[in-house]
Parts: structure tokens; C-alpha cells; sequence
């Protein structure tokens, strides 16, 4: 070692990284560590082994570019961020306090130490609790609380709930997507987007009619009890105003590739809405939303 | 030969004395914080979603790859990446325009991740410093020449063997071995990143590469390479 350098080993080693690193833009001093390196086979050796793990790690972990999914996700977000803060004027859910947190601050902040309060407080709550989990759980969903009968989303909500209850039956059992296709053709005279969906089973389609407008009703199953259900109509009945579809969520769609939430039903059910191609395709399932994001950017590649 | 260590020490301290960039702190943005969204109206909405599209999304390629290798599962990272993003956005007025976003975004991720994901995951064992302190005075004189040989070995692991021995990282070493080696950035930039002084930087790499190579030695080991007097 250079006399020059008589620093602990500590420090050399870690000069050694800084030098790896090509960290160090001082001449001389890079000029005295590479001087050491050739003079020193000990301290070469372990440079070597050093850049040698830097190098094998930056060859095994590539870097690797944002999934398109990925991307969308986040957008989406951002953007449904934006919508319900607009439709609202409210804090998305994840930011409303949580009943118990409510009942805390009040009793904490505003009536501690004084008993006759807090009790009162106490009871109301407890009261008015029972009250909300003892009703039916409403839609929260904006769109689907403002929409008619012409709303795609609303239709598509109320015809997974007749599947789920038995009132809509398929009218033809098929898991062949071919012949699902063919029938939508004949029947609805539009080309019906039948994707194969991992897990689940094609297990039929209905067609009907709703104010002129030829509608297609997939359903998928997973012989566990779950379905997914795809409600699909040309997207001409949207631009022909026969069938309802709000504005914010086509722009979601167009910008994000699709739009999903969940409470749409007393089930916090999820829903999906895309485009594919001419068709807007709306999907219900009783999937968490995390879950149905998995499979849906898995099946609509 | 004096003036030779002291410009030695110099260039440490110099280089230890630059302060970071002043930054909000990540970890004031909390949950129980007034939801900030509630208090713009649509015009305000839509000029913040604007900045915060030119500003903090062409960033998302560094944040997911680093949540990647910090979570070790793309579902994971992606809910990283998501959990960040909408916790940027929420309080994005806190970011202050001129100042390095990226770095911003940074330590909210650092942030997300501490608080949300690590204390769920299991803990892989972690390899002390101190167990591998004297890895390279072990090195002998005579096999300095082992060099091939260690790729040769390194190059034989397998991949769920190399993400082992980086999740076996304590998360600070974690965190500057993934941003140098894997995401390539300075250590200025990093120090910016980990609010640090570079010296630190400097140090936690070193060391991390350290354990690093001890553990990636001992995965060869256990597949009947005899690497142990290779370094």
C-alpha cells in the first residue's frame, strides 16, 4: 500500500466501493487508488469480487418496464379519485372514519369527563348503529344511484341479480364460445366478445331487446357458486342515446382501457365496464374489486 | 504524504456535508389527516390532476421497480405502486414545485411500504454485518486469482436463490444495493432519496454487498460448490 494512503482498512474498503461506484472525481485520488489496486493483489481481489456482485446483480435484475395493467391501475385511481371527489364532494371511502373511530373522537375530544354526554352520545350511537347494519346495504355508487332503466349500468346490476336469482335462465347452455358467438350473430345481429376467462366456465348466453337495441347477456361460472356475468350491446346504442352510459366513465374507459367499482349493489358486488372493439361490455361478478382486476387484466389482453 | 490523507478525508467529509435537499416529510401524510380532495372544487381538481400527470407519473418506472425488488412479488409492488401513487396525488400540495419529485415520491413509497407491507411480511432471516465483517481479510494471498471462478458459481444460482440473498438484506442495506446497482442511481441521489448523508450511502453499500456475497456464497455452498476459499 502507497504510504500516501495510510488510512484504516475501513476506509480503503469503502474508498474501494466509492471507486466502483465510479463515485470519486478527484484525480489524483482515483489515480492513487489505482495505483494501490495494481500494487496491492489482496486489495485487487476484493475490488474484483465487489464489482463482480454489482455486476451479477444488475445482469439478474433487469430493469423492467411498468405492465400496461399496472399503469392503469394507477391512472384509474387517480382518476376515480377526482370523480367521487367531484360527485361528492366527500372523502373517497377509504378516508370516511370508521364508525368506532366516530364514535371515539366524539366521546374523546368533545364530551370526555363529562358523563351524562358521553353516555348520551354512546346510546345514539349504538342506536343509530343498529339501525345501519340492521338495513339493507344501498348502492353507493354514484352512477348507478342516478341512473334509469336506460343506464347500461343500471341493466347490467338488474339483470346479474335475476341470473343470480334463477328468474333469467340461459336460453342456450353452451361452453363452446363458437357456438355462443354464432347464436349472439343470429339472434342480436352483432359480434358478441366471448373471451375465455381462467377458472371460470362459459356457461350460456341470453339474448334480448331493450328500446330497439339488441343486448347479449354472458354467463360464466366457476362451479364454486361464483359468476361472471358480461353484459354486452353495441356501442352505437350509446351514441344513439337508446342506452345510457355517463360521460366521466366513458372517459375513464377511453384514457384507462376500462372502469370498475364496487358497491353497485346491497352485495358490494364489482362491476367492470370496457370497450372491445364495437362493443361495450359491462361485467358483474361477486368478486372483491382486487380480485376481478387480477382476472379481468388476465382474460381482456 | 500527510497532504495525501487529508485529501482523502476531505473528499469523505466534503461529500458527507452536502445537505439534502429540503423535502416534505412522507411521514406526515397520515390517514387520520383531513382528506385534503374534499376541499377543492372541480376546477382545482382538474388542474391538480394535470400537474400531478406531468410531474409524478413519468416517474412510475424507478418506483415500480424498486417495489418490485423491495416487495419481491409483482402483485405486490403493483399495490405499492397504486397505494403511493393515490397517496401522492391526496396530497400533492405539499409537494413544492422545483424541488425533485422523484425523490418525493420516493419517500412516500419508503414510506407505504414500512407501514402497510413489511410488517405483514414474514421476516427472512437476516445475515448480520458483523458475521461477514472480516469476509475480506479472509481473502488468502494465494487465490486472488479466484475471481473466474466466483462467476462461474454466481452465475450457477438460481434466481429464487439471488432474490433469497437480497431479501435476507437488512432494509436499508436493501434499499441502496437496489437503487445503485439495480436502478443506477448516484449517491447523491440516493442520500437525497434516504434524507442521508452520502457517507452513509457509502457505508450501507459497502456492507450490503458484503453480505450479499457471503449469502450468494453460502447458496453455492449448500449446492456442493467449495466456494468458501474462492474469496
Amino acid at each position: 500500500m502507497p504510504m500516501g494512503l495510510n488510512t484504516t482498512s475501513f476506509n480503503i474498503d469503502e474508498l474501494i466501493t466509492s471507486y466502483i461506484d465510479n463515485q470519486i472525481s478527484d484525480h489524483e485520488l482515483k489515480s492513487q487508488i489505482e495505483g494501490m489496486l495494481k500494487s496491492d493483489a489482496k486489495l485487487n481481489a476484493k475490488y474484483k469480487s465487489e464489482l463482480l456482485t454489482k455486476e451479477f446483480l444488475s445482469s439478474r435484475f433487469p430493469e423492467v418496464d411498468v405492465p400496461q395493467t399496472t399503469y392503469n391501475k394507477v391512472v384509474s385511481c387517480i382518476d376515480n379519485l377526482v370523480i367521487n371527489a367531484k360527485r361528492n364532494g366527500q372523502p373517497v371511502l377509504s378516508e370516511f372514519p370508521s364508525f368506532w373511530e366516530t364514535i371515539k373522537e366524539a366521546v374523546t375530544k368533545k364530551f370526555i369527563g363529562i358523563p351524562r354526554f358521553a353516555f348520551a352520545i354512546v346510546a345514539i350511537f349504538v342506536i343509530g348503529g343498529l339501525l345501519v347494519f340492521g338495513g339493507p346495504k344501498k348502492a353507493k355508487n354514484p352512477y348507478i344511484l342516478a341512473g334509469t332503466e336506460k343506464s347500461i349500468m343500471v341493466q347490467a346490476v338488474n339483470s346479474f341479480h335475476k341470473i343470480l336469482s334463477g328468474d333469467v335462465k340461459p336460453q342456450l347452455t353452451s361452453s363452446n364460445a363458437a357456438e355462443v358467438e354464432k347464436y349472439v350473430k343470429d339472434k342480436s345481429h352483432f359480434d358478441a366478445y366471448v373471451p375465455q376467462i381462467d377458472d371460470y366456465q362459459l356457461s350460456g348466453v341470453v339474448c334480448n331487446e331493450y328500446n330497439g337495441q339488441q343486448l347479449a347477456h354472458l354467463i360464466y361460472t366457476n362451479g364454486q357458486n361464483d359468476i361472471i356475468y358480461i353484459y354486452q350491446t353495441p356501442v352505437n346504442a350509446v351514441h344513439k342515446k337508446n342506452l345510457d352510459l355517463p360521460e366521466d366513465v366513458q372517459n375513464e374507459i377511453t384514457k384507462a382501457k376500462f372502469y370498475m367499482c364496487d358497491e353497485v349493489d346491497e352485495n358490494n358486488c364489482t362491476m367492470t365496464l370496457w370497450f372491445k372493439k364495437d362493443v361495450v361490455c359491462a361485467s358483474m361478478t361477486t368478486m372483491p374489486k382486487t380480485e376481478m382486476y387480477t382476472t379481468f387484466a388476465r382474460f381482456n389482453r | 504524504m500527510k497532504k495525501d490523507n487529508s485529501k482523502i478525508d476531505n473528499n469523505i467529509k466534503n461529500k458527507d456535508l452536502i445537505d439534502p435537499v429540503e423535502l416534505p416529510e412522507a411521514e406526515d401524510f397520515t390517514e387520520s389527516e383531513d382528506n385534503p380532495l374534499s376541499e377543492l372544487n372541480a376546477a382545482e381538481l382538474d388542474a391538480r390532476k394535470r400537474d400531478f400527470e406531468k410531474e409524478a407519473i413519468p416517474h412510475m418506472k424507478i418506483l415500480y421497480n424498486y417495489a418490485l425488488r423491495m416487495a419481491g412479488d409483482q402483485l405486490e409492488a403493483d399495490d405499492l405502486v397504486q397505494d403511493t401513487y393515490m397517496r401522492a396525488f391526496r396530497f400533492f400540495h405539499k409537494f413544492e414545485r422545483g424541488t425533485n419529485c422523484k425523490a418525493w415520491l420516493f419517500r412516500i413509497m419508503k414510506n407505504c411500504y414500512i407501514n402497510k407491507y413489511r410488517k405483514n411480511k414474514k421476516e427472512p432471516s437476516k445475515v448480520d454485518y458483523e458475521d461477514v465483517q472480516n469476509f475480506y481479510d479472509s481473502i488468502r494471498d494465494d487465490v486472488v486469482d479466484s475471481n473466474d471462478l466466483q462467476q462461474k458459481v454466481f452465475s450457477n444460482l438460481l434466481d429464487d436463490e439471488l432474490s433469497g440473498a437480497l431479501n435476507s438484506l437488512q432494509d436499508d442495506y436493501k434499499t441502496v444495493v437496489i437503487l445503485c446497482d439495480l436502478e443506477g442511481l448516484s449517491y447523491e441521489e440516493i442520500a437525497e432519496f434516504l434524507d442521508v448523508p452520502i457517507g452513509t450511502v457509502r457505508s450501507r453499500l459497502h456492507r450490503g454487498r458484503k453480505i450479499l456475497q457471503k449469502k450468494l456464497q453460502d447458496y453455492a455452498k449448500s449446492r456442493g460448490y467449495t466456494v468458501e476459499s474462492q474469496v
